[in-house]
């Protein structure tokens, strides 16, 4: 039985952090222990929310109990965090379960932000930095954003996509480095599309996946995939060499790939069902859906982690290839 | 295409499966979009002799709730609120008032499931003054299922459980008093063995099934079982029925079987008396398996 601890936010209403992850690595059959950095009422898109940060006296203290009753994990995943003191004090706390355990993988997912916006205190970027040079991180999921963060630079061609994730490679020394979402990238000028970049320094293998972008308005998605990764690369990165190895990331990845897609086509489309069921219950009719999906209908476009779960045993190749470069 | 939808008021621990965390992943398994307020944040519950973390404070349950407020309304968005442990009468005050608020201010609202969590076999894990306030709650008429067991449902009667003539005078009792109209007792003892007890008010009946027990201790039974029994009073329209309390107790039966099959495969040890986690994750077939048709739970004549 594989296990795993996650440390991310709690909302109670909606699917972003552990509400986005949790479910689908249990329907994967991992035992998830959770701990929950904040506890909100639900996420910052609705405009208003309650609740708090879990101060670094109680994430030390359940640290400590999980301590005291020798509990030891396969697995970690990390995710957003609010403030860097409490990133210092999580990744210490990792850290000495890998030194317990060393063949625990460890997936760093370093939320910050996205789209040239940060989320996080700027005092974020340096702690990351600084837990990086510790070296005990085995894979990293940043966007484009978060890559730029980490490595001082900008990220907009093939050229700067090598370097930068080299860095991350040699530098902090992390075997899987996957930039979920490149979407200011220079590379086959096409429209509509976006990239996942996929580098894994011990094979040496790398690729681009084009993804298909899906419109809707969509939170916690980086939080989904972060969680199906790490499914998915566990045994790869565990394992030692197999002549398969190239076949088995790209495998992992393109599972990844089409579970994403699959559930956020299926956000998307019950999301426009019940947003046009309300609408119709207060007498009006809606033409141009495209429109009407934004700030005010959000709501309606939760990911549906619970109604995805079918998707979750997807194990097929279909529909992305990987782009050598 | 609206989903299922609840809200769950429960503990949550990191490790281990109590409280919200044996509520929130098998009604999410059985379709159900859960929300989870977390009325405590421990390292694991206390069967482990340690553990360590920190209750919720009552204000940050009452912001949970009114951030909720602000973007839902709760008396529409849920199909069924469930109340479990709490571990102060502070924080039970809120959810008491909360509930209150939703169901005065609308004729439409969910149906409210309360595990009144008090204790068990004889002991309270919680302050006596939580007491007054599950009674208050419970006396609401709001109520439309409660779960206690057999300590729980005496000291709410007020009536103590020896045969089945007390069974009926603390069912009467309890309604009496409460108006709640559907109740089921998890477990209760009568000449040495266990029954699972359901009263349903308008059908004016009551069924008790018995309990094929497993000699072991199981932590977290109770909030399993009542996450059960919620799926299957919703899908049952909100009735409860001889079958229902059946199809849970085999449910529940399989999940335990396979806790305890996989504790002494890992431990070696085919003589445990106490699992301390319920395998909720790699049992979850047992949630929603087809029963077999031909077999049947013994019921007791009452």
């Amino acid at each position: 039985m594989k296990s795993v601890l996650s440390v991310q936010s709690h909302v109670t209403h909606g699917y972003v952090g552990g509400k986005a992850a949790i479910f689908p690595l249990q329907c994967r059959g991992w035992e998830v222990d959770n701990i929950d950095t904040v506890q909100f009422s639900n996420h910052t898109g609705y405009g208003s929310f309650k609740g708090r940060s879990t101060t670094s006296e109680v994430v030390e203290s359940v640290f400590q109990g999980l301590n005291d009753i020798d509990v030891k994990y396969d697995a970690v995943i990390t995710g957003y965090i609010p403030s860097a003191p409490l990133i210092e004090l999580i990744c210490g706390n990792i850290k000495r379960l890998k030194e317990k355990k060393p063949d625990m993988i460890y997936l760093l997912d370093p939320v910050m932000g996205d789209h040239g916006c940060m989320y996080v205190n700027e005092s974020c970027i340096s702690m990351y930095k600084k837990i990086l040079h510790e070296h005990f991180i085995d894979i990293i999921t940043p966007n484009q954003y978060e890559l730029e963060l980490l490595t001082n630079s900008t990220v907009r061609t093939k050229q700067d996509l090598i370097r930068s994730v080299g860095y991350l490679h040699e530098t902090f020394r992390i075997r899987h480095v996957v930039v979920t979402s490149l979407e200011n990238f220079e590379f086959n000028n096409k429209k509509n599309v976006l990239y996942c970049a996929v580098s894994d320094s011990k094979s040496g293998k790398r690729a681009l996946f084009e993804v298909p972008v899906i419109k809707s308005y969509f939170t916690g998605v980086g939080d989904l995939f972060s969680a199906l990764l790490l499914d998915r690369l566990y045994d790869l990165t565990r394992n030692g060499e197999d002549g398969n190895a190239e076949f088995q990331l790209w495998h992992a990845i393109i599972q990844v790939l089409n579970i994403m897609s699959k559930t956020l086509h299926l956000t998307r489309s019950i999301g426009i069902e019940n947003y046009k069921q309300n609408q119709a219950s207060n007498g009006k009719q809606v033409h141009d859906i495209e429109s009407h999906i934004n700030d005010k209908s959000m709501k309606f476009f939760e990911l549906k982690v619970v109604q995805a779960k079918p998707f979750f045993s997807y194990d097929g190749m279909d529909d992305f290839s990987p782009i050598h470069y | 295409m609206k989903s299922k939808s609840a809200l769950s008021i429960s503990s949550h621990v990191a490790h281990g499966y109590v409280g919200n965390r044996a509520i929130v992943f098998p009604l999410q398994y059985l379709g159900w979009d859960v929300d989870a307020i977390n009325t405590t944040n421990f390292s694991n519950h206390p069967g482990y002799g340690s553990f360590k973390g920190a209750s919720s404070s009552s204000e940050l349950v009452g912001e949970i709730f009114q951030g909720l407020e602000k973007i839902l309304d709760i008396s529409d968005e849920y199909d069924i609120i469930l109340t479990g442990y709490t571990p102060s009468e502070q924080i039970l005050q809120i959810v008491y008032e909360e509930i209150k608020k939703v169901f005065q201010a609308s004729q439409r609202h969910p149906a409210l499931i309360v595990d009144p969590v008090l204790g068990d076999n004889g002991k309270l894990y919680v302050s006596e003054k939580v007491i007054p306030l599950y009674e208050k709650i419970l006396g609401t008429g709001f109520v439309s299922l409660t779960t206690p067991n057999q300590f729980e449902f005496e000291l709410l009667s007020g009536v103590k459980i020896t045969s089945k003539q007390s069974l009926k005078e603390a069912i009467q009792t309890f309604y009496a008093k409460f108006k709640v109209p559907n109740v089921v007792i998890s477990s209760v003892t009568l000449d040495g063995k266990s029954y699972c007890v359901g009263y349903s008010h308008s059908k004016d009946r009551l069924f008790a099934v018995k309990i094929e027990e497993i000699d072991c201790h199981f932590n977290g039974c109770g909030d399993l079982f009542t996450a059960i029994v919620a799926h299957h009073f919703y899908s049952n329209g909100f009735e409860l029925s001889l079958d229902l309390i059946s199809t849970v107790l085999r449910r529940l039966r399989k999940v335990l079987e396979t806790s305890l099959e996989l504790e002494a495969r890992e431990t070696k040890n085919h003589e445990i008396k106490n699992v301390k986690d319920i395998r909720v994750v790699s049992s979850r077939n047992a949630l929603d398996e087809p029963l077999d048709p031909g077999y049947s739970l013994e019921v007791m004549q009452l």
